[in-house]
């Protein structure tokens, strides 16, 4: 039967190598064409570049109090106009960037520092190890990240690092929970089983292809924790539990203003305009690089 | 002559793209006819466009008439009338396919419900006997049941069930078994053959494995790369396919199935190359890049020639071709 | 938690006689509030104070702490349930028009303003609305509290703006949980099976999707609770409501770690119970979870 057909053999047109065009475009490409992640970028980048630059020059000295100059409007000698201690909002907004840049980037680390290495252990061991730490995990979960926050603020005081470290700890099962899962991807693919079959060490696996592959899940999930604690920061330093006065921060600028909502309402606004728009540049950088560095891992979520 | 269904240029795109296009047949009454093609060659797309359940982006053009209407230009509240009563679909996996958080008792009955206006208690009855007609040994404690407390048979019993409740002109069945294990696979075919046969139902089965159309259907149309390359009665085609992508199907078929040829089951020795993905199909004729037999004639589309045994080629296999 | 507390420096009797006090008026005032009796006594005095509702005196004012919190969760309490309903009616409405539209320009806006949404803080939005509605526009008050038994009507009007700042934000969170849950249920196969039998997109939806869609979305309500009680110890404070909040702040100011302890407490046991009463509400949703649990 097969006999009557002529065999197939191979095309006689000349073919692309299958897929050719489907090939990834690069990087830098692929951000172009996220919006969010291009929105996300913008914004992120401005408020870094602020941080950076409050470091060596801002308009007026953040702490320089001018009492005569109190509650100046926007003009061109204050752009944002100053506060209830004559203190320029512009400078201060700038310098505050680098109290919530520095409390995102402490928090998150303290969060990846206790969670990656956790969630490492629970995948690559298994059984009562993995329960252990997952069980720990759900319990810190459960236990809103704010109330923690300001319960240490209640024992130790309040200060940046105080909130910093309630933050983290609050949100380091979040990377266990992420680790843990994407490292279990990776333990069960093909390729680890042939790793395994020649002997290399767990160690070594983990090193060489866990962690690489599940970085872009750390870095999406290290921008999105990076909003949450901004967030917390701000709301801490607004309660008076975070960066205490006279120290720029955009949560104590906010409490600092409130008293005058009547007075000058503007002073408000600025500080919480930051503090939205640092939230949702960290979010929109999130959620644009989950898209940027890893297309499918969207729909796997 | 006019067929219970009469398919005419019909095109779906996706966005611009061509998913499907001119594809023409009738399926005649009490027929049943195969659509047979790889995945990715348009066949689940023109059963869907058929039924107007196309996925959010894609656009049908074209006609397809049952009873002398047009289902393409049809709107949306008529055209809900005729589905499920006129024309019913059976899809490829049942357990996404029934609602998971609804007894499936209710789900057959709430076919009679929309159609036939009956009560809640004179449906349910209704449904047991349709549940009872699937052969399902219990039917009231299927009807009692969720979907994930069946077997995978028991689940596409049910949907035939639901399909068949109103004695539809035209049964339009999406790969049924091949989410099923072999031996469920033949009794749920026997079913699906049994009740066409018991409604009157003209049969449309789509499916990539030629030996359950060969099985089923009288005349099947082949499908690739969003059209249609070949069609004719299923012995011939079998016998004596003219197109040379059914002509590897068909020794694929009968490589794998021989003891020698057994070895690499799911691959397609014969067929080099393997399906382009959508949008990326060669103009002229679809099949070109992966045919052997392709010249520069190929560079303009086939049109399908030939009365009762048609092919859509410029170099056909074998005699005979139109 | 209770331990954390209670290891961490600064003793509760130093505090409340300041820094001036000799050592031997803080002995004394610790023997008076039973500071100095080991810590696991005094924990194990504090957890079956907590199960049987006594939670003690407060370190400062000497008052019983049940009271205290008992009139805060009368501000509190109906805050948190105003705030959800607001929540809800943000959430529901955006999140399904967000889902049936979002290839078309209204569902991307819809987006983006949850977007927004998501990244104002509730007492940035708190004060946003006191400079519009209060300072602006002198419709409601910007603060302060007249309780239920003087002037129900004030009561609520005073919560109205709080429960606003706190409702919209996690409404906006949440909103995009329903519009992904809905966006599944739409391609999902047993929606086009629901079609194929005969009913009319809007049909099939109500009947086979609203509960599907309800099952994912129930999940992230327990977290959404937990957000608005946690929430709404922020907002007390951009309104000075006499809630469980204001009180939890004045605690920690006064280092009335009792107090602290009592709430933190109270809160995380409130949650606890959402979280419970979720997973039980998603059984009855769900026939598959209660087969393999």
């Amino acid at each position: 039967m097969s006999g009557t057909v002529p065999p197939l053999t191979r095309p006689s047109l000349p073919l692309a190598p299958a897929g050719e065009e489907w090939e990834e475009a690069p990087f830098w490409r692929r951000w172009l064409g996220s919006p969010s992640a291009v929105a996300g970028g913008v914004i992120v980048g401005a408020i870094v570049l602020a941080a950076l630059v409050s470091l060596a020059w801002t308009p007026y000295p953040p702490l320089a109090v001018a009492p005569a100059h109190a509650f100046a409007r926007p003009g061109p000698a204050h752009l944002l106009g100053t506060d209830n201690y004559g203190r320029d909002v512009l400078s201060r907004l700038m310098a505050g960037s680098l109290t919530t840049l520095f409390a995102g980037v402490v928090s998150v680390l303290i969060a990846a520092a206790i969670g990656v290495p956790a969630g490492l252990v629970a995948a690559s061991r298994g059984g009562l190890a993995s329960e252990g730490i997952m069980g720990l995990a759900d319990v810190v979960y459960a236990f809103p990240a704010l109330l923690a926050a300001i319960a240490l603020a209640a024992a130790a005081g309040a200060s940046t690092l105080t909130a910093m470290v309630a933050i983290g700890v609050a949100y380091m099962p979040v990377f266990a929970r992420v680790t843990r899962s994407g490292a279990l991807q990776v333990l069960s693919t093909d390729y680890v089983l042939v790793a395994r079959s020649y002997g290399r060490s767990r160690a070594a696996i983990v090193r060489r292809h866990v962690l690489p592959n599940i970085t872009p899940l750390l870095i999406v999930q290290s921008s999105l924790l990076f909003s949450l604690a901004i967030l917390a920061e701000a709301a801490l330093s607004y309660l008076g539990l975070g960066t205490p006065p006279p120290a720029p921060s955009w949560g104590a600028m906010l409490q600092g203003a409130q008293n005058y909502l009547f007075d000058d309402p503007l002073l408000a606004v600025w500080p919480g305009l930051a503090i939205a728009l640092a939230v949702l540049g960290f979010n929109l950088l999130g959620d644009g690089l989950r898209d940027v560095l890893d297309p499918g891992l969207r729909a796997r979520r | 002559m006019t067929g219970a269904l009469e398919v005419r240029s019909l095109s779906v795109d996706l966005g611009g793209v061509p998913v499907v296009a001119d594809v023409s047949f009738s399926l005649r009454a009490g027929e049943r006819l195969g659509l047979i093609g790889e995945s990715g060659s348009g066949k689940s797309v023109t059963a869907l466009a058929i039924m107007g359940l196309l996925p959010e982006g894609m656009r049908a053009g074209g006609r397809v008439e049952l009873a002398g209407e047009d289902l393409v230009s049809m709107g949306e509240r008529r055209l809900s009338a005729l589905r499920g009563d006129r024309i019913a679909m059976v899809f490829q996996e049942p357990l996404t396919a029934l609602n998971p958080l609804m007894r499936v008792g209710r789900q057959v009955a709430e076919v009679l419900r929309i159609h036939r206006g009956l009560g809640r208690r004179g449906a349910a009855e209704r449904a047991l006997g349709l549940l009872g007609r699937v052969e399902l040994d219990d039917p009231a404690g299927v009807a009692r049941a969720y979907p994930h407390e069946l077997s995978g048979g028991q689940r596409q019993r049910v949907m035939l069930a639901m399909a068949v409740a109103c004695s539809p002109r035209v049964l339009v069945a999406d790969e049924p078994t091949t989410a099923l294990d072999v031996v469920v696979q033949d009794q749920v075919l026997s079913l699906v053959q049994r009740l066409a046969d018991e409604e009157g139902s003209s049969l449309l089965l789509i499916s990539h494995d030629l030996a359950v159309v060969a099985r089923m259907c009288e005349r099947v149309l082949v499908m690739y790369g969003g059209r249609l390359v070949e069609e004719g009665p299923t012995r011939d085609i079998l016998s004596q396919p003219h197109h040379p992508y059914t002509a590897g199907l068909v020794a694929t078929a009968a490589a794998v199935s021989s003891p020698s040829g057994a070895r690499r089951p799911g691959s397609l020795p014969a067929l080099p190359g393997s399906v382009p993905p959508l949008g990326r199909f060669p103009s002229g004729c679809v099949f070109r890049d992966r045919c052997w037999r392709a010249d520069r004639s190929c560079e303009a589309v086939p049109q399908l020639c030939g009365r009762d045994h048609a092919v859509a080629c410029w170099h056909p296999v074998g005699e005979g071709a139109g | 938690m209770f331990a954390v507390l209670a290891v961490l420096p600064g003793s509760p009797a130093q505090v409340i006689l300041g820094t001036q006090a000799t050592p031997s008026a803080v002995h004394a005032l610790s023997a008076k509030l039973g500071l100095d009796q080991p810590l696991w006594e005094r924990y194990a005095r504090w957890v079956g104070g907590l199960v049987t509702g006594h939670l003690g005196r407060s370190y400062i004012s000497g008052r019983p702490i049940a009271g205290q919190i008992g009139s805060a969760l009368q501000v509190t309490g109906p805050l948190v349930g105003l705030g959800l309903v607001v929540g809800l009616a943000v959430a529901l409405p955006l999140g399904v028009l967000g889902a049936l539209r979002h290839r078309r320009p209204s569902g991307v806006a819809i987006s983006a303003a949850s977007q927004v949404g998501i990244a104002v803080p509730n007492f940035v939005a708190g004060i946003l609305l006191i400079i519009v509605f209060a300072v602006a526009l002198h419709l409601l008050p910007a603060g302060g509290f007249t309780p239920w038994a003087v002037a129900p009507v004030t009561a609520i009007r005073s919560l109205a703006l709080p429960a606003v700042a706190l409702g919209v934000v996690e409404g906006a969170i949440l909103s995009r949980y329903v519009r992904s849950a809905v966006l599944d249920v739409l391609r999902s196969d047993y929606l086009r099976t629901a079609r194929a039998k005969g009913l009319r997109p809007a049909q099939a939806l109500w009947r086979h999707g609203l509960r599907n869609a309800a099952v994912p979305v129930v999940t992230v309500l327990g977290l959404e609770v937990a957000g608005l009680i946690v929430g709404a110890v922020v907002v007390e404070n951009v309104f000075t409501l006499p809630g469980v909040g204001t009180l939890l702040l004045q605690s920690v100011q006064n280092r009335d770690l009792l107090t602290v302890e009592d709430i933190v407490m109270m809160i995380a046991g409130v949650v606890l119970v959402v979280n419970l009463l979720v997973d039980l509400s998603y059984h009855l949703l769900d026939p598959r979870i209660g087969a393999r649990a």
